[in-house]
């Protein structure tokens, strides 16, 4: 029998989102939550690739890292994987903020 | 040449790219593209909600994105009063989603493959960007031009 992995809601003709194993209903509301994170995480990322000086650089990567650990806590909540790029991104833009503090 | 020589040197990190998400603009990936256009990255990549790549825009698309519907049934020449109308329909193009002109991210390449199998795979697909895998890990992307001078450095020196 399908079974959603966050609601645990679960029938026989329930429909289930292939990629995620969540109900469409709470498929909808993580693709709700996750575009508010990705957008914050994009406008970080590209205004970190535009700043000049150290200080405004290692502003927008810890900006990087918490909305990405914002959207990571949000795949833990709906018990999903995180994509490898989400934790490379994390990781890329920690190290990018430790050697602008430098 | 060193046709076994693998693409693992020419790794290039997703996070030296620009990125957007599916819903971002024609014009908000155009302004990306611009900023990093002096990087030589010349592709936006495209992500999901739950920030995951799921494609790449590339030079040709945007381009492509850009140019009148009617306009790609022009082989000979193009049309006139051209500039006007690119000037007219350019504006709700640029307001459209992203996901509707990028390239999907149709193949992939094993970091541990050789420079000469990445080239073969870049013509087929007709692309000139390729997501590198090290197993189930997305590790970054391999650029056409990269490997162009890779693969030409050895016939050189052949």
């Amino acid at each position: 029998m399908r079974r959603c992995r966050k609601c645990g809601k679960k029938g026989l003709f329930l429909k289930i989102e292939e990629d995620t194993g969540l109900c469409l209903s709470c498929n909808e509301k993580f693709a709700q939550e996750g575009k508010i994170f990705t957008e914050r995480i994009t406008a970080a990322k590209n205004a970190a690739s535009i700043a000049k000086d150290p200080k405004e650089i290692a502003k927008f990567c810890q900006l990087v890292e918490n909305y990405g650990n914002e959207l990571l806590a949000l795949h833990q909540a709906y018990n999903l994987q995180p994509s490898q790029e989400l934790l490379d991104l994390i990781e890329a833009y920690k190290k990018m903020r430790v050697s602008a503090e430098k | 040449m060193e046709a076994k020589k693998k693409i693992r040197g020419l790794v290039i990190p997703l996070s030296d790219y620009p990125h957007i998400p599916y819903w971002g603009t024609l014009r908000e990936a155009i302004v990306q593209l611009n900023v990093a256009y002096e990087t030589g990255h010349h592709a936006v990549l495209v992500f999901d909600e739950a920030y995951k790549l799921v494609g790449m825009l590339l030079q040709k698309d945007i381009l492509k994105g850009l140019e009148p519907k009617f306009a790609q049934h022009y082989e000979d020449g193009v049309p006139i009063f051209w500039d006007d109308l690119l000037k007219t329909g350019s504006e709700k193009q640029l307001a459209r989603p992203v996901k509707e002109f990028m390239s999907e991210v149709k193949a992939t390449i094993d970091v541990e493959d050789s420079i000469l199998k990445a080239s073969h795979i870049m013509l087929q697909e007709d692309t000139y960007l390729l997501p590198i895998m090290e197993g189930d890990k997305l590790i970054g992307v391999l650029r056409m031009g990269d490997l162009f001078h890779d693969i030409t450095k050895a016939v050189l020196n052949l």
